[in-house]
């Protein structure tokens, strides 16, 4: 069961009551994401709280998994598969698809990552490698950083953990001293996955004829960033704040580790962020830069003319729009908080990017 | 029987695990009328043994006792023996067959020794062919399908086809649920129910069906219709067939459809009055998937109970009204086959 939108977002909410400030395109989306995941409920799951389909979890991503959905949101989706080869599936799939198209909800883009059957076995498998395509990849990322689901959850979860134990178990130096280390292999994977969405941005620049490049250049600068840091945090997470109250044993076991990232990650990444902020005492008027640049941002794709102001221009005249060049300030204002936080001097988040962020 | 009145009912063990007393008392407020008690685990066994003589059983049409699922502290004599109320009741013991040791001590049993086909964690009894080994050792025994169980082995159902077409006359109850590939049981799903409904025909309607979906006490009715719709779809399907020819959402088609088939009536001189006879004639399949086993509407027909019959009958009449509306000129056309339909 889903928890409640102020339990999932507990430590924004006191970030928030600490600044005495209200950042209301962060609460409307939360809201707008509650209501979305209900209709999603009644639109696709039976009456009667029964499951759709054994050994599958009906998995979204974007917006809506990060508690982020605005009006506009689009709907990216998979039937996440975890069993035996069953037609039903493919059955499941299908009327999945089509009552979502009936719905006329905005379906997923053109890459054929999402509305789409997905397979444990080569998100677990593939990793690294010829074999690891872009698809695979970045479902797998976004399975880690940001998704949710409805209905049965169980397979969604199983396919996390046994991500992560192959981040784990087959990280050589890992293995060698969980204790003292960084889970590098997954580490290295997140930020792989960063320099992937930026490159892949200019290629369906290239590829798209610059459309949406307006708005997938915003989303980079905020929502794309924002599970960058989340990823990097995770695995920085077990050097700032190790478990506590665990025998040696039980720390350096991969599934004390696994149990921890699993936690860690399965909340919104702007609730990890405001924890994060907290925990280390970040600077109020940081804290405040941060999460209000980021409000702004939710609020332009929340309103329809700017959404679509930032989805029509064409990149050489976007210097013209003022919705993109508020876009462009206010995640200047974003990216230099966070970046005067990571790098606070004397302190070991400083240090741990300074020896693993860059190579 | 009609297929619509099969017995359906649940396992102890779904609805209160260990505690049989608990279940047997909300199977009967929910008026569930069969029942399975349950003593997968070895510990309850003997409590069960003791109690069973005293139990109140009453309006309970099916009763049976499922055996532990393992010994471990208990010899295979000894979990016989503790059985042996059951029998004495006539109650039909179901065992899963990789805890028998040796064939020899079970068969007093007899045709009340049911042998269960199993999950794919077991080595044994999983497919036809497995059974049949173990029937050749045990020739009086019974089977207990669980379709969960051959559906996890094979979801196309070739497997749960074969096993219920080779043992159908040894066939004395049905389990059901869902199950996942770990094994793991829950409620029937919508993919379930439709993998279960492609079978339903060969599972003959006098043997009931005990789910073992662990449910809340609340939802107990709400699994057994559901399960009672999987395993009798055939109001549902003869309901698609007759939209087919009287209600065809083509519009286009519409009243090409319907001219084709009064003129099929016209030749046989049946009124659209004589419900039987309509049913009888209308084209069937295309309520069914490619895989299934085609039946003809007048089979579907005789699957039905008088309720179902007359709900059916009902709703034709409905849709000839408002046929007759839609096109005056076909009421005027076919005069013989519109008598009677104001």
């Amino acid at each position: 069961m889903r928890l409640a939108t102020e339990r999932r977002f507990s430590r924004l909410t006191e970030l928030q009551e600490k600044l005495q400030c209200k950042w209301p395109s962060i609460q409307s989306a939360m809201a707008e994401t509650d209501r979305e995941l209900a209709a999603l409920e009644k639109l696709l799951l039976p009456e009667d709280g029964r499951p759709l389909v054994e050994d599958a979890s009906l998995v979204f991503f974007g917006s809506l998994a990060r508690g982020e959905s605005t009006s506009q949101s689009d709907l990216d989706w998979i039937l996440l598969i975890d069993g035996a080869v069953d037609a039903q599936h493919f059955r499941t799939f299908k009327t999945t698809q089509k009552r979502i198209a009936d719905a006329k909800k905005l379906g997923p883009g053109a890459t054929g990552t999402f509305g789409d059957l997905a397979f444990a076995n080569e998100l677990v498998h593939r990793i690294g490698g010829q074999d690891d395509t872009n698809i695979n990849f970045t479902r797998r990322m976004l399975l880690l950083l940001e998704s949710v689901s409805i209905g049965g959850d169980e397979v969604r979860k199983l396919v996390i953990r046994a991500i992560l134990n192959r981040y784990l178990a087959d990280d050589p130096s890992w293995t060698w001293d969980p204790d003292k280390r960084l889970p590098r292999f997954f580490l290295n994977d997140v930020i792989r996955f960063w320099r992937t969405m930026t490159v892949d941005f200019a290629d369906k620049y290239h590829d798209q004829a610059g459309e949406k490049w307006a708005l997938r250049n915003a989303k980079l600068r905020f929502s794309r960033r924002l599970i960058l840091m989340t990823g990097i945090l995770a695995c920085f997470n077990w050097k700032l704040n190790p478990p506590n109250g665990l025998s040696e044993g039980e720390r350096k076991s991969t599934e004390t580790a696994i149990a921890h990232f699993e936690v860690y990650l399965g909340r919104p990444p702007l609730e990890i962020l405001a924890d994060e902020l907290l925990r280390t005492r970040a600077h109020d008027d940081l804290c405040r830069r941060v999460f209000s640049a980021y409000d702004e941002f939710l609020g332009i794709l929340d309103d329809e003319r700017s959404r679509n102001e930032l989805k029509e221009i064409p990149r050489d005249v976007a210097h013209n729009s003022p919705t993109f060049q508020r876009v462009r300030t206010v995640s200047h204002q974003f990216r230099d908080a966070l970046l005067t936080w990571l790098h606070s001097p004397n302190t070991l988040l400083c240090e741990l990017v300074k020896q693993y962020a860059l190579f | 029987m009609p297929y619509s009145d099969r017995i359906i009912g649940f396992s102890t063990g779904a609805i209160a695990k260990g505690d049989f007393r608990r279940a047997l008392a909300a199977l009967r407020r929910a008026s569930v009328k069969a029942v399975e008690l349950s003593a997968l685990r070895e510990d309850e066994l003997p409590e069960l043994s003791r109690s069973l003589p005293r139990l109140d059983l009453e309006g309970f049409e099916y009763v049976s006792v499922h055996a532990p699922s393992k010994f471990s502290r208990l010899t295979q004599q000894e979990v016989i023996d503790l059985l042996g109320v059951a029998a004495a009741h006539r109650f039909p013991i179901v065992i899963h067959p990789d805890t028998i040791e040796s064939p020899e001590p079970w068969t007093p049993f007899g045709q009340l020794l049911t042998i269960e086909n199993m999950d794919k964690r077991k080595p044994i009894g999983r497919t036809s062919a497995e059974l049949q080994e173990l029937f050749e050792h045990l020739p009086d025994a019974r089977l207990c399908f669980d379709v969960a169980h051959a559906r996890q082995i094979d979801p196309t159902m070739v497997e749960s086809t074969q096993i219920l077409r080779d043992f159908k006359d040894r066939i004395c109850e049905v389990h059901a649920s869902g199950l996942t590939a770990r094994s793991t049981h829950g409620p029937i799903s919508t993919a379930a129910s439709f993998a279960y409904s492609s079978l339903a025909h060969l599972i003959p309607s006098t043997i009931p069906i005990i789910l073992e979906s662990p449910v809340d006490e609340r939802l107990i009715s709400s699994e057994i219709n559901f399960a009672a719709d999987a395993f009798s779809p055939w109001l549902e399907r003869l309901r698609a067939d007759i939209e087919d020819v009287f209600d065809l959402r083509v519009a286009m088609l519409r009243k090409t459809q319907v001219e084709h088939f009064l003129y099929t009536l016209q030749m046989t001189h049946i009124r659209l009055d004589d419900f039987e006879s309509v049913v009888s004639q209308l084209p069937s399949g295309g309520a069914f998937e490619s895989h299934q086993v085609l039946m003809t509407a007048r089979d579907l027909l005789g699957m039905l109970s008088e309720e179902q019959k007359y709900q059916l009958r009902d709703y034709l009449h409905q849709l000839v009204r408002r046929l007759a509306a839609e096109f005056p000129d076909l009421k005027s056309r076919f005069r013989e086959q519109f008598a009677n339909v104001e």
